[in-house]
């Protein structure tokens, strides 16, 4: 137990249900805008200094030296900013029912079955002296809904829901990139189920309790003869505490933080969207797969890293000249067709070129941006023997349309953008990533009170 | 040229500021969100879903039909303009539309629902439902096909021609009174309509003010700040008009576009008109910037097109057995659905001469012209179809941007020729005013007609069917064998093969068909003229087509001043091939004779055996349908094959004007005159022949057996007067197109290609036989996409100076593009194709469609 500041400032908790508009795992668990009470920036500065005399920092390294340094971090790192939990299971699904009334029953099965999961509270029981549990293993499991529910891939409605479709809610159309096997209609599901928990036993519980017990739940509750849901499949993500992921670098730097304008402004589907009703507080989920091929990239330079990704590896911060935020990790381009701030091509160029004027849409670029929550993965290693690894990339936006596709599309995968010849982004040119499987989801809002269920305003007359 | 959607916004994006195929900020969010729509399902109202007048209204229901009529109308802009509308996503208003209105999915394809109003079984009375379907009619059967009088509609608003209804029932016989009624219900039902919507502009306004308060960002605060001036005045603005007489450019697109809905929603499938004469005005008075002017344009053709559907898994079919009902067919009326999936016969005409009846000839293009020149280009849709009149005055600068847009990709606009086509018109009857023919417009396709004041059908005279008659004793050869022997019989019964001694003999059987059928097509139009009105009268159209308010008539009982029907030919191409192959191979070398032809066509070039008659060796089939596949075709300027084209135009032309004027239709004419004649209207019953499928070559061609140039039964014939298509049956090298002269199969149809260039062509359609199609005959053609622009433009100027025929349409893609699309639709998404005045998605195409594109013959430079 020497790690003082972790003890003191405990995790942010989810939301909890009922709580918020919001469906639980989206944009919680967050951290407080300011620092909480028992935020002590002195004593996370003596336990830097503590790790720097024990020689297991240098002091170069530790870019946090002062009172204001760790302050500066707490804004930087923390504010506003989501606290994914350590673990995360994606499950996927099918709906085999047939009736609307079948579906809407269904759909309070979950409901019931996230609500038993959510609360329960971490077992203490058979638990040895010398361990030590969390209070709360912070579970959210979050639910999206694909566009299969709506409208069968061959136009068949089978709830008679499809006229409340999201408007944006389509199957995930193929990009460059993708893997010669990935056919993403063939993976479009109608369900996705995103269960995050700080410990991978409670993810294989939950996931379980799911795969083996709510089909049976439901046929009791209902009197239903057979199988209402096929599950797909499990992929697993999980987190280092560095936020680096597998390239080395730190992912996540310039991730919206979350203030209430930008959830509203750029995560949640709000009135003035024109989207039905019941979508409002609901959010669009981007799933994609990506494998990254380590020895590729394990082979090239730190610089040449550097410049695929356009941060430095070190520190994380931007190779442009000019850089703004509170540690400096956020660039500013002063001409977005300059390759003087970081290759043309580089990860984060062609993913946010931050221009100053308003594009051909009227739409700044910082309006494009979405919230991503990825999850590193490995799924042990292919018949060469090379690792199978990568990121399970998970972002959530109103508006798959403008923000994700106009991205990869307008911008990443674009070979002219930002000028003619640019190439597409230098980690897919490089052959660095592939896309191996995703789909495209809404997340309806939250729960209202413990009588609604998910969806609920699908049925809603 | 734009071939997908991806690419078409990374074209946009790399384009500076200001560039003139940029459109504006607010055109792009429309556009975005649209090309999203395409991929899902539209919203459709379910089957019988607006259900009956009995369960909305039931004290109506004792009404005369007519009124009820009105009522279904108005309950039906009502309900889907209101919370049940909106509820299923069929209504909505979004914040950056200047243009207010959905129109709904009901494509020619995927059929309407409508709110019926007819008495049933149920209810005390006449079961008019059996009544009129046991004769194939019913409340589906409004044909469309017109454009209204859009001119009376922005000048005049509908409160007046509501108050001249008021006023003209008082003088009344009873069942004009009941048309009067109706008139007025469906337009109050109609500014109802305006109404609901400036509602919900006005609801859009209130959220986006209440956003207000919360916005972050300047861009946010700034679009906000827009969305609400726009809704507030989308909101006045539809509480004004179209009610009252627009007075802005903008008031005039809004109320245009919102009756052109409204007319969609209650099954009139119209169209409309002559776009750029009735805006100019407004423009002019406006004084509001160009850009400005062509935001709103771009706006419209936005909302024009919102309704594709990119994907033909997930199309409706809510066909009944007489949608849209053809005039005098008697028959069920079942088109080719699945070519149609996105067509609305949504035409907008432009250009050509004004409309007058002055000696000279004065060029009418303007600025909004050119500014829907500019939306064709620059906006990747299908829809609305630009038709684009040209004739020897036509400024240059108009042609270029016509060639411009055609080479974009989008095969717009369509060409045809006043000056061919106006004296046609002028011609086509007793009575048309010069003013009226100088101002025709299309109708919801291609063919011709006077907008705002024509009562239009046409009909199908196969030509493929009077060549089978000729040959085979008044019987087609689809059939023959087992079930019909020598074939199914349908015309006189005529000499057999073996007794035909000369090809004027021949031809002379031919024309005697053609004389049979044209004569029952007059027929069936007469005994059938107005009986529409008593079944499914078109009260909104009818008070916006002249005639119909003064005379108290339906447009559907003879109210509207011109009465206009087209008989169209099919098929013209295969038979002028065909032809060739009897004249030269049969009569003029003796190769074979005419009954071992008939035998070989009665087999299906070898494909089946059990028929009567001669049975022909395989080996002389198989080298004797090669010999007639590679004869000379119709469509590449060769006189020796074209000029049975052009004599079959001219039997067919001349025997139309003859019918009329048999002793066996007086008697009919003289009681339709007798009946609808009025004191400023005289009887004008035009009669206007063409030739045309559009989307129908693969159904033309689905009953008709085999034909002498090769082509095998039941396949796809030519659209419209193009050249006939290479052989479905035969596959096509894998080779690129360039190299398909080493292939035996394709080397004379490539070389063919190759020799003749597209203004080589146009000698095919120039002669003075085709010039009596007064509704339009068009050639379509395929050229390549390096196709130069100052070359298309050559081609465009001959065309408006009298070359080639009276109507032309061209399609651009290559060969190899079309293959690439089959293998990956998604990558084409925005290829699209023409024939006539109907064009499509290509990877919307079913199968035997999509083939067809590609075996069109290419047109170089
Ligand atoms: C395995 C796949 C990926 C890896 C390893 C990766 C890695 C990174 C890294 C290291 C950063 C810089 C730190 C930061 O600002 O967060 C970053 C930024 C970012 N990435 Fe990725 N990324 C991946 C895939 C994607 C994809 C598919 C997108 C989708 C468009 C994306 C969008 C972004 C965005 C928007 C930023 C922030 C850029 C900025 O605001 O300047 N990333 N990514």
């Amino acid at each position: 137990m020497t790690n003082k500041a972790t003890l003191n400032t405990s995790l942010p908790l989810p939301e909890g249900l009922f709580k918020g508009h919001y469906q639980s795992g989206i944009t919680d668990p967050r951290w407080p805008k300011e620092p909480p009470a028992e935020f002590d920036p002195k004593a996370i500065l003596d336990i830097i200094n503590e790790r720097i005399g024990a020689g297991r920092l240098r002091e170069e390294d530790a870019d946090i030296l002062s009172l204001e340094d760790v302050r500066n971090s707490y804004t930087s790192d923390y504010s506003g900013r989501i606290s994914k939990q350590k673990n995360i299971s994606i499950m996927r699904a099918n709906c085999l029912l047939k009736k609307r009334e079948d579906l809407q029953n269904l759909l309070k099965t979950i409901t019931e079955f996230a609500s038993e999961e959510i609360r329960r509270i971490p077992s203490v029981k058979h638990l040895r002296i010398l361990e030590a549990i969390p209070d709360s293993y912070r579970v959210t499991i979050s639910l999206g809904i694909g566009a299969t529910l709506f409208t069968t891939l061959d136009g068949f409605d089978r709830y008679g829901i499809s006229h409340h479709k999201p408007r944006y809610l389509k199957p995930m159309p193929s990009f460059l990139g993708d893997s010669e096997e990935l056919d993403p209609s063939a993976s479009a599901s109608d369900f996705i189920f995103l269960i995050s928990s700080d410990h991978p036993y409670i993810n294989v519980a939950i996931v379980r309790f799911f795969a083996e017990y709510l089909n049976k739940r439901f046929s009791k509750n209902y009197g239903f003869k057979g199988k209402a849901v096929e599950f797909l499949g499990v992929e697993e993500g999980f987190q280092r505490k560095d936020t680096r992921e597998f390239l080395g670098f730190d992912d996540g730097i310039d991730n919206i933080s979350m203030r209430e304008d930008e959830l509203e402004r750029l995560v949640y589907i709000t009135q003035v969207d024109n989207e039905p009703d019941w979508c409002i507080n609901g959010t669009y989920l981007v799933y994609r797969k990506i494998r990254e091929r380590m020895p590729d990239w394990e082979k090239l330079t730190v610089v040449n890293q550097e410049a695929m990704i356009g941060r430095d590896k070190e520190t994380g911060k931007p190779l442009s000249r000019q850089v703004t935020g509170p540690k400096g990790k956020t660039p500013v381009y002063s001409d977005s067709k300059d390759p003087a701030d970081g290759a043309l091509n580089s990860h984060i160029r062609k993913v946010q070129p931050r221009r100053n004027s308003e594009d051909l849409f009227g739409i700044d670029d910082l309006d494009r941006r979405f919230l991503r929550r990825p999850y590193p993965f490995f799924d042990g290693l292919d018949e060469s023997g090379n690792s199978i690894n990568g990121l399970q990339f998970l972002a959530f936006m109103k508006s798959i349309q403008q923000q994700f596709e106009h991205v990869v599309n307008m911008w990443q995968l674009n070979p002219d953008f930002p000028v003619q010849g640019a190439g597409i982004d230098a980690l897919y040119a490089n052959n660095i990533l592939e896309t191996l499987d995703g789909g495209y989801y809404f997340c309806p809002p939250g729960l209202a009170s413990p009588k609604d269920y998910f969806a609920s305003g699908l049925f809603r007359e | 040229m734009h071939i997908n959607i991806l690419q078409y916004w990374q074209h946009l994006q790399n384009l500076p500021d200001g560039h003139i195929d940029k459109p504006s900020p607010r055109i792009c969010r429309l556009m975005i969100n649209m090309f999203e729509a395409w991929r899902s399902k539209s919203p459709y109202p379910a089957f019988d879903g607006l259900g009956h007048l009995r369960d909305h209204k039931p004290d109506v229901l004792t009404a005369p039909l007519p009124v009820r009529r009105g009522h279904a109308f108005a309950l039906t802009l009502q309900m889907v303009a209101g919370e049940w509308g909106q509820k299923q996503g069929l209504t909505y208003v979004a914040g950056d539309e200047l243009i207010i209105g959905n129109m709904p999915p009901y494509s020619v394809g995927q059929g309407k629902e409508v709110l019926d109003y007819l008495l049933g079984a149920e209810d005390d009375g006449e079961d008019e439902r059996l009544k009129f379907e046991m004769g194939f009619m019913n409340p589906w059967s409004n044909f469309g096909h017109i454009c209204p009088n859009y001119e009376t509609l922005v000048n005049r608003g509908l409160d007046s021609i509501i108050q001249e209804c008021h006023s003209l029932k008082g003088f009344a016989e009873p069942d004009k009174a009941d048309f009067y009624d109706s008139v007025v219900i469906a337009l109050e039902g109609v500014k109802a309509f305006a109404d609901i919507y400036a509602d919900a502009c006005e609801k859009r306004a209130s959220k986006f003010t209440k956003a207000l308060g919360l916005s972050q960002t300047s861009t946010e605060t700034s679009l906000l700040k827009d969305r609400i001036a726009n809704m507030t005045s989308a909101a006045d603005r539809l509480r004004r008009i179209p009610a009252k007489p627009c007075s802005s450019f903008l008031d005039a697109v809004q109320a245009i576009f919102l009756l052109n809905s409204a007319l969609h929603w209650t099954g009139e499938l119209s169209s409309l008109g002559r776009l750029d004469q009735i805006l100019a005005p407004f423009l002019e008075r406006d004084n509001i910037p160009e850009h400005q002017a062509q935001e709103i344009i771009d706006c419209l053709w936005v909302k024009l097109d919102e309704q594709v559907v990119l994907d033909n898994r997930i199309v409706e079919d809510h066909f009944t057995s007489a949608d849209g009902a053809l005039l005098g067919a008697g028959g069920a009326s079942n088109f080719d659905q699945g070519a149609l999936i996105n067509q609305w016969m949504q035409q907008i005409t432009i250009g050509g001469c004004v409309a007058d009846n002055e000696p000279s000839v004065k060029d009418a293009s303007n600025a909004v012209t050119r500014m829907c020149l500019n939306a064709a280009r620059r906006l990747p849709f299908n829809c609305p179809t630009l038709d684009l009149r040209v004739h020897k005055g036509t400024p240059k600068d108009i042609l270029e941007l016509a060639a411009s847009s055609i080479l974009s990709g989008g095969a717009h606009p369509i060409l045809m020729n006043d000056d061919k086509l106006i004296p046609a018109l002028h011609r086509a009857g007793d009575n048309v005013e010069l003013r009226a023919a100088r101002n025709y417009a299309c109708d919801g396709c291609y063919e011709t007609h006077f907008p705002g004041e024509t009562e239009f059908s046409f009909i199908y005279v196969p030509g493929l069917d009077v060549l089978e008659k000729a040959l085979n004793s008044g019987a087609g050869f689809g059939s023959s064998g087992g079930v019909n022997l020598r074939g199914s019989k349908g015309s006189f019964r005529t000499k057999p093969a073996s007794e035909i001694q000369s090809f004027e003999e021949f031809y002379a059987i031919l024309e005697e068909h053609i004389w049979l059928g044209i004569n029952r097509t007059l027929s069936g139009l007469i005994n059938a003229y107005g009986i529409k009105g008593g079944i499914c009268p078109t009260p909104i159209l009818s008070a916006l087509i002249d005639g119909c308010i003064e005379s108290g008539r339906d447009l559907y009982n003879g109210g509207a001043k011109y009465k206009m029907f087209a008989p169209l030919m099919t098929g013209i191409s295969t038979v002028a091939d065909s032809l060739y192959v009897i004249k030269n191979y049969v009569f003029d070398e003796g190769e074979m004779s005419l009954e071992a032809l008939v035998a070989i066509l009665r087999s299906d070039w070898g494909s089946r055996t059990d028929i009567i008659g001669q049975k022909p060796d395989p080996e002389e089939i198989a080298a004797f349908r090669q010999k007639c596949i590679n004869a000379p075709k119709f469509g590449f300027g060769d006189a020796q094959v074209d000029q049975f084209a052009w004599r079959l135009a001219e039997s067919f032309t001349v025997a139309v004007k003859k019918a009329l004027a048999h002793p066996l239709h007086a008697t009919g004419l003289k009681a339709l005159r007798d009946k609808y004649e009025t004191k400023i209207f005289p009887f004008n019953m035009l009669i206007t022949p063409g030739v045309g499928t559009f989307e129908q070559y693969v159904f033309g061609g689905s009953y008709a057996g085999a034909t002498a140039d090769g082509r095998k039964a039941f396949q796809p014939i030519a659209s419209d007067l193009a050249a006939a298509p290479y052989p479905q049956d035969i596959s096509l090298p894998d080779t690129p197109p360039e190299e398909w002269a080493e292939h035996a199969e394709t080397q004379i149809f490539a070389t063919k290609e190759r020799t003749t260039s597209l203004s080589d062509s146009m000698a095919s359609w120039n002669h003075s036989s085709f010039e009596a199609f007064s509704d339009g005959a068009p050639a379509d053609y395929n050229i390549p996409e390096d196709f130069p622009h100052d070359k298309l433009v050559k081609v465009l100027r001959r065309f408006a100076d009298g070359e080639g025929g009276n109507m032309m349409t061209v399609t651009v893609a290559n060969r190899d593009t079309f293959k690439a699309a089959m293998a990956d639709p998604q990558f084409y998404d925005l290829l699209r194709v023409r024939m006539g005045g109907w064009s499509e998605f290509f990877s919307v195409l079913y199968g035997n469609h999509k083939k067809q594109h590609i075996r069109r013959p290419q047109y170089h430079v």
